[in-house]
């Protein structure tokens, strides 16, 4: 279908607002009289609280309220286990766990009130390892769960010990991830203000409005999600940290309890040792093969640090664990997961959903497989790769697909075959594919009001010609509402300059269950899509009457609507507005495809999915260990590219973003202390060490997307760090990277170990 | 805390009493401060004493005045030639923004043993000038590091200048920062080698090892396989043998203290191939 401004590429629409520096982030928001709220956090990684003394705090001038475990009631809340409370009860559980809480006139007092609360600490062993938290003496984090085991599963599907009984041949593999932060430019902050009659206001940079009034607010204050009114502030940053914030619940507390506005917003230290960072997983893999490079099947053993506290862990460990065998026809697997309790910071979600880990084992595990099988690494993954129409073992259901194309690309434009025909020497290339949801059902249960992972948009038109979007998905700075606006320009003939989407407010706005699982351009889109139908429609009818011309002889070009027949005859959008009434509106819901996941983890949890390739080429200092990122050449199959500029803007920041994880991301917990809590010790990428990176995108049309589309956040991010270790293996002959970071010590001792 | 202004050095050396600190770029001390790590009284900000801010060619020798910026080192035609180490160190420090800010004398002051100008300053006879109330001495650089972020400055001293020896005619050079990012980090190990070369054999033989031991040295075991000799294969063995064992490095969260060791052995062994024009084997 030939579009207008779908596929062009546009800057997003809040691009000037943004470089210029005029617009509000959650520090800037200023509300008057508003106090300064802090939260007291354990030093220690496991301690018993003996005795809480917030007295003297309280007395300080100045501070309006100290909330710890003695004035609030216990109210445990959770997604999946409801393990966490506002403060810590009888135990701290983690460096950063929040103890008590104050609410000062200023940052000041409020520090100095904080400095005056007396702890009585015993402190206990740290449970810091998750294979030593699940011997049977180990302490326990949680001492209602033994072994430290917060959940476990074991599911097997196909033919599996037949499948190896039978192989040709039969690999195995071990791989483990570092404990990695989201690490966004901005801190973490929300404010709240509560209101005489007991509704409260919260404000904050969240990736979910809707739910974080229900997972959290709610249940941990005691009050029902309607009692507040959530908007989004512009974002900062989120990657994912931004879904469970408990910021939001700290500044929702404190104002209740002083009946002020209050703003609480965290250092960069406390977000790094106290938000949700991404989770560390170890991975041991068995693949059974035919001689032909056919997989027949897959063992996997995953052992998930949780940290203190679950959220939405129990579903990453889900992911990790069955993502990958829907990448290729899988014909049996053999799946086993722990999620381990430790006194280490929660980890949690971020870009890719534990599908970063698990691509980083996989397709590192799938070049071994190649090197022993004696095949090309491309030529293995497309003998094996799904497609379009297939059911995967888990019953995933494939409705477009364009992976193979994806790699087609990248072999070509790295100039595979001749590269790696050279080979070794410090220099290679490698390569590495994932497949990622758009939307997952799972959370509609978990987190949503039915299982149908819906989202609702409204659009209106004004008297002067204008239309706002109202959507209940959050813009993270991924460009979801300029997604939104050129869907809805398309659909209605209106230019996009004339659209303005403001942010995500309970308030008012229709439901939307969120920025995750890469769903908001697939299900918040279309609904954008049948509100702006339903505009366009309202639109026309109203037209008709005004022009005296049927609808369907009536189209809108340029915000006019003009007679197909007679363009000169014609009136503006704005015009046949203001002779309606006061606004023309459309409304729309999109319910998204798939199902819930039955108790064996089968069903098919997406409306569609989304493939990527990436390809990597390095350069390694074999006798420093010290990797060159020559460039980056990644595929991508995002449906249809709606904005062009934000779908570049998307791959070349999870590429580099990938990249910055793989090499020298890590907050390096040491006996439950993280190392890692500034970023002159937390490391990123800087514009210094982003290779070059081409690109291109294989558009596979998808029959549910929005003009074709489908999800891109996370299939940006998940296979670059398998390629640049494969690119590694190759350069150095064999070098295999097992454990994150890539540091040079470790590509060194990986270099000495293939030496053997 | 007091904040002063110092309009001129005798100003700022009359402040220097009572707990004050001189502010230089404040990239070191503002940190510093803000985060508690350091308690002043008295902050003594000398960033305007434009009389501190040179660099010259004075006696055959270079100075460098205390408030030169990393900035001005890379923007200066005399580092570039006749200092390169510095000037390749001043490459990989920081970034932009820092850079403009960070003095020398800060980098030197601030101790640590990371400290980017260290080792190619040791490199290149470092002698700094430091000035007090009381009058002025020379400070040779090999003697200013006594420990762990401690130096041999008294707090009342200023220091004006660093002079260096040119390289000259005869100086081969190298120099490397290991680190895990191409900018603003912290160097896993800093690596400075400076030959003077009379004919084929070394006259003087300089190596400077930074982030390896609680300060940035001159390893004196690596240079004494070298000097007076002509240098071959087994010289450059030893030199780098000597240069491994003399580090006393320790574990973090950048690396390992046994990495760290054995990199000076390997970085040594190549800069003094790279800094007298030898092949470097190709690593397989
Ligand atoms: C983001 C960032 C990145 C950095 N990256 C690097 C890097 O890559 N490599 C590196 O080596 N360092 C780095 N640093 C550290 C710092 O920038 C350097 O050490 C810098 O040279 C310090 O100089 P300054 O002028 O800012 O010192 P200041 O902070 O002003 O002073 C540092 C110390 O020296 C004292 N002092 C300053 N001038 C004098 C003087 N003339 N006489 C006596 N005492 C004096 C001060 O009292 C203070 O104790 C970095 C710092 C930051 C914040």
């Amino acid at each position: 279908m030939s579009t207008r401004v779908v596929g062009q590429p546009h800057p997003i629409i809040d691009a000037v607002e943004k470089v210029s520096g005029a617009t509000i982030f959650i520090n800037d928001l200023e509300l008057p009289g508003a106090l300064t709220g802090l939260a007291l956090r354990s030093p220690h990684p496991h301690a018993r609280i003996l005795n809480l003394d917030t007295s003297a705090a309280e007395r300080l001038a100045g501070v309006a309220v100290v909330l710890s475990k003695n004035n609030t009631p216990n109210a445990p809340f959770g997604i999946n286990h409801k393990d966490e409370a506002a403060f810590c009860r009888e135990k701290a559980r983690y460096v950063g766990d929040e103890v008590a809480a104050v609410a000062a006139a200023d940052e000041e007092t409020a520090r100095e009130a904080l400095s005056l609360i007396r702890v009585d600490y015993e402190v206990l062993p740290t449970v810091a390892d998750p294979f030593a938290a699940q011997e049977p003496n180990a302490p326990l984090v949680h001492d209602s769960v033994t072994g430290n085991i917060a959940n476990e599963f074991h599911i097997k599907r196909g033919e599996i010990d037949e499948a190896f009984d039978a192989a040709d041949a039969a690999f195995a593999d071990e791989f483990h991830t570092h404990l990695a932060h989201q690490a966004y430019i901005e801190p973490t902050g929300c404010a709240a203000q509560w209101h005489p009659g007991g509704k409260i206001s919260v404000w904050g940079c969240l990736q979910s409005v809707f739910l974080i009034r229900t997972f959290m607010l709610g249940p941990a204050m005691g009050m029902s999600p309607d009692d507040f009114r959530v908007t989004q502030t512009k974002p900062g940053g989120a990657f994912g940290g931004k879904l469970d914030v408990k910021a939001a619940l700290m500044a929702a507390m404190l104002s209740r309890a002083a009946e002020k506005p209050v703003r609480f917003m965290m250092s960069l230290e406390e977000d790094l040792i106290a938000m949700r960072p991404r989770m560390p997983v170890h991975i041991s893999l068995e693949s059974a093969w035919k001689r032909d490079g056919t997989l027949a099947g897959k063992r996997v053993r995953i052992v998930a640090e949780n940290g203190a506290y679950s959220s939405l862990s129990p579903a990453i460990m889900s992911s990790i664990a069955l993502r990958t065998d829907n990448l290729y026809k899988t014909p049996a697997a053999e799946i086993q997961g722990k999620l381990v309790y430790t006194n280490i910071i929660p980890s949690g979600q971020m870009r890719g959903f534990g599908n970063v880990q698990a691509t980083y084992a996989w397709e590192s595990h799938l070049d071994n497989v190649a090197d022993s099988l004696g095949l090309d690494p491309a030529e293995l993954r497309l003998k094996n790769y799904t497609e379009k129409g297939d059911v995967s073992l888990h019953g995933w259901k494939i409705a477009s697909c364009a992976v193979a194309d994806a790699t087609r690309y990248v072999v070509e434009e790295m100039d595979w075959k001749a590269k790696r025909a050279r080979g070794g020497k410090g220099r290679g290339v490698g390569l590495a594919s994932c497949i990622h949801v758009s939307g997952n059902k799972g959370f509609s249960v978990e987190l949503g009001p039915d299982d149908t992972d819906p989202s609702s948009g409204v659009v209106r038109v004004d008297e002067e010609g204008k239309v706002e979007i109202w959507s209940g998905e959050s813009d993270l700075g991924q460009g979801a509402t300029s997604v939104m606006a050129y869907i809805a320009s398309e659909v209605m003939g209106i230019p996009v300059e004339r659209f303005r989407v403001p942010p995500t407010d309970t308030g008012y706005m229709p439901f939307g269950m969120g920025a995750f699982a890469s769903r908001i351009t697939l299900i918040g889109g279309n609904a954008v899509k049948l509100a702006a139908e339903d505009a366009r429609r309202n639109l026309l009818d109203a037209a008709a009457e005004f022009m005296e011309i049927p609808a369907d002889e009536l189209e809108i070009v340029e915000g006019e609507v003009r007679a197909k027949a007679l363009p000169e005859r014609k009136m503006s959008v704005g015009e046949v507005v203001r002779r309606a009434g006061s606004v023309i509106e459309g409304n729309g819901k999109w319910l998204a495809g798939g199902d819930v996941l039955d108790k064996e983890k089968y069903g098919n949890p997406s409306t569609t999915y989304s493939f990527s390739t990436h390809g990597a080429e390095v350069e390694v200092d074999m006798e420093t260990g010290v990797v060159t990122i020559l460039g980056i050449c990644c595929g991508h199959d995002p449906g249809r590219v709606i904005n062009r500029l934000g779908a570049e803007g998307q791959v070349e920041g999870g590429a580099v973003q990938g990249m910055s994880f793989a090499m020298m991301e890590g907050l390096a917990p040491l006996e439950g202390h993280l190392r890692g809590k500034n970023f002159h010790d937390y490391l990123i990428a800087t514009s210094m060490d982003a290779p070059p990176i081409e690109h291109d995108f294989f558009e596979s049309m998808d029959p549910y997307g929005p003009y074709g589309a489908k999800g891109l956040a996370e299939v940006a991010i998940n296979p670059i760090t398998a390629a640049i270790c494969n690119a590694i293996y190759h350069a150095t002959g064999g070098a295999r990277i097992r454990t994150l970071p890539v540091s040079p010590e470790r590509v060194l001792e990986a270099i000495e170990e293939a030496r053997k | 805390m007091e904040f002063l202004r110092a309009a001129s050095v005798d100003e700022a050396l009359a402040a220097a009493r009572d707990g004050a600190a001189f502010v230089a770029g404040g990239t070191n001390l503002v940190p510093d401060v803000l985060f508690g790590r350091k308690k002043i009284a008295r902050a003594v900000d000398i960033s305007r004493l434009d009389e501190l801010r040179f660099i010259e060619e004075a006696d055959g020798k270079i100075r460098i005045g205390a408030l030169a910026s990393v900035t001005d080192l890379l923007e200066s035609e005399l580092i570039r030639t006749a200092a390169s180490p510095l000037y390749e160190s001043a490459l990989e420090f920081a970034g932009p923004l820092v850079r403009n800010r960070a003095s020398v004398a800060g980098n030197l002051m601030d101790a640590s043993p990371a400290a980017d100008l260290a080792p190619p300053l040791l490199v290149q006879d470092a002698v700094v000038e430091l000035a007090s109330a009381e009058g002025e001495r020379a400070l040779p650089l090999s003697e200013f590091f006594l420990d762990y972020r401690k130096t041999a400055v008294r707090p009342e001293e200023l220091m004006k200048a660093i002079v260096i020896e040119p390289l000259g005619q005869e100086g081969r050079c190298a120099y490397y920062k290991l680190q895990l990012r191409r900018a603003m980090a912290i160097a896993v190990v800093g690596v400075a080698v400076v030959l003077r070369m009379k004919g084929s054999v070394c006259a003087e033989a300089a190596i400077s090892l930074g982030a390896v031991a609680a300060v940035p040295y001159r390893a004196q075991a690596a240079e004494a396989c070298l000097c007076g000799k002509e240098i071959g294969v087994a010289e450059i063995e030893a030199a780098a043998e000597a240069a491994e064992d003399s580090a006393r490095p320790i574990d973090d969260v950048r690396a390992s203290a046994a990495y760290r060791k054995k990199m000076c052995g390997v970085l040594v062994r190549r800069l003094l191939k790279k800094a007298l024009g030898m092949p470097q084997p190709v690593a397989v």
